[in-house]
């Protein structure tokens, strides 16, 4: 087995190779310097390599998925079409998202073009090389057409893929008027379950009949959406409304937040929260935003003993000093927090 | 504080915090103009505050602001 640190899309081409001359390869984020050799597990079919990721799945803890590399290549879409086209994507290379369009570019004799959310930059290489298709969260296409103004070219791809967050109607039918008759392709996807649903619509529902062509059964309850596979059902983690033969998904159920498709771990950050000084409890919670999807929002009480504009801007300091950016929270709510029912955590603005 | 004083001084407070050093900025300015600094999370963080402060989404609209100065005139507007 081997180690593979991908910086760019374009590096999983070599990913991919490896993997064809029978070699099973890790893939790990480059920045991740710990990740100690795991010998890959046996696979389900003798002499096929696999492909390990690391992946927060439906839990926001990191989880580390081995996939055979014969059945993800099944998971390419063959079209004359789509031969040989360039992609165009800020997925890394290291996500099951940033494999998938990498392997759908390699499958089908295409290329692969890395951008990154330089909004300039990112307009020069989509002047420069104009790519075929583009897959992205719906966050990322949104805020690239929102930074369209000078640039180059007027560009119009052939295909879009969304997917690692949930797709907003109003997002969506910006994307829709401003790429007017292009094909989008809406995946709803899991890295322990795979592609669950897909849908040509820009408005985030689905149909029902998707998951039953992949799932023998499934069911919607309390708005979970539960998957069964392999004798047992698996929680998506995902919230979903779901109404005439139709679903969608509104976000993660609790736990964890998606912040412009990165996973924040709310457990984390409530524990970190509780052990800033002068804060007696603090919950984290996933809050709806239109911009990135979801945000983080901390209700947190003082105790009473310190004096609370100190603590509050120790505490902002604290947290900004202990988690990544996007995992800080952007609506800070000081309140009084309750136990209730079961002696569950509960909050209320005081 | 009216629209234009609180976007100006939290664009401002935010791009200090990531390391700039103006004191001033034009307000047709696109928002994510690279000279001031500020990425998606921090306009997340901005937008927090508008719509706490004056009930409004900017990015809800169906034809969201693209400068600082159409995001003024579309609080103003709602005022």
């Amino acid at each position: 087995m081997e180690i593979w640190r991908p910086v760019i899309l374009e590096d999983l081409f070599r990913v991919f190779e490896r993997l064809e001359h029978g070699v099973s390869v890790l893939v790990c984020n480059a920045g991740d310097k710990d990740i100690k050799d795991t010998p890959a597990p046996s696979s389900a079919s003798a002499g096929t390599p696999r492909l390990g990721l690391y992946s927060s799945g439906s839990t926001g803890e990191p989880k580390l998925f081995w996939k055979d590399w014969d059945r993800l290549k099944r998971g390419i879409s063959y079209s004359q079409r789509c031969n040989g086209w360039l992609w165009a994507s800020p997925f890394l290379p290291w996500t099951f998202a940033g494999v998938s369009v990498g392997l759908q570019a390699w499958g089908t004799g295409g290329g692969i073009l890395s951008l990154n959310a330089d909004w300039e930059e990112d307009w020069r290489k989509i002047s420069v090389y104009s790519p075929d298709a583009v897959s992205a969260t719906p966050t990322y296409l949104d805020l690239l057409i929102q930074n369209e103004a000078g640039a180059e070219c007027r560009w119009t791809p052939n295909h879009i893929t969304l997917g690692g967050e949930p797709l907003r109607p109003n997002t969506g039918r910006r994307l829709a008027r401003r790429f007017g008759s292009v094909r989008f392709l809406n995946i709803y996807a899991a890295s322990e379950l795979g592609v669950i649903a897909k849908s040509p619509r820009v408005d985030g529902w689905f149909d029902v009949t998707q998951l039953a062509a992949r799932f023998c059964r499934w069911r919607i309850e309390e708005k979970r959406l539960e998957l069964f596979r392999e004798g047992c059902w698996i929680s998506t983690g995902d919230q979903v409304d779901a109404r005439d033969g139709m679903f969608r998904v509104n976000g993660r159920i609790t736990g964890t937040a998606n912040v412009g498709g990165l996973k924040v771990d709310l457990n984390r950050v409530s524990a970190l929260a509780e052990s800033a000084r002068g804060i007696r409890r603090a919950t984290a919670v996933a809050t709806s935003d239109s911009l990135l999807g979801q945000t983080v929002r901390l209700n947190y009480e003082i105790d009473p003993e310190h004096e609370e504009g100190v603590v509050e801007s120790g505490l902002k300091e604290y947290l900004r000093a202990k988690l990544p950016k996007y995992a800080w929270p952007r609506i800070w709510s000081h309140e009084r927090v309750e136990i209730g029912n079961n002696a569950k955590r509960l909050s209320c603005d005081t | 504080m009216n629209p234009e004083e609180l976007i100006t001084s939290l664009v401002l407070k935010i791009h200090k915090r990531n390391g700039g050093v103006l004191r001033d900025f034009s307000l047709d300015m696109r928002l994510m103009e690279s000279a001031l600094m500020i990425d998606s999370l921090d306009m997340a963080e901005i937008m927090v505050e508008v719509e706490r402060e004056f009930g409004i989404s900017p990015f809800d609209q169906l034809e969201p602001p693209r400068t600082w100065r159409e995001l003024i005139g579309l609080i103003e507007g709602r005022e």
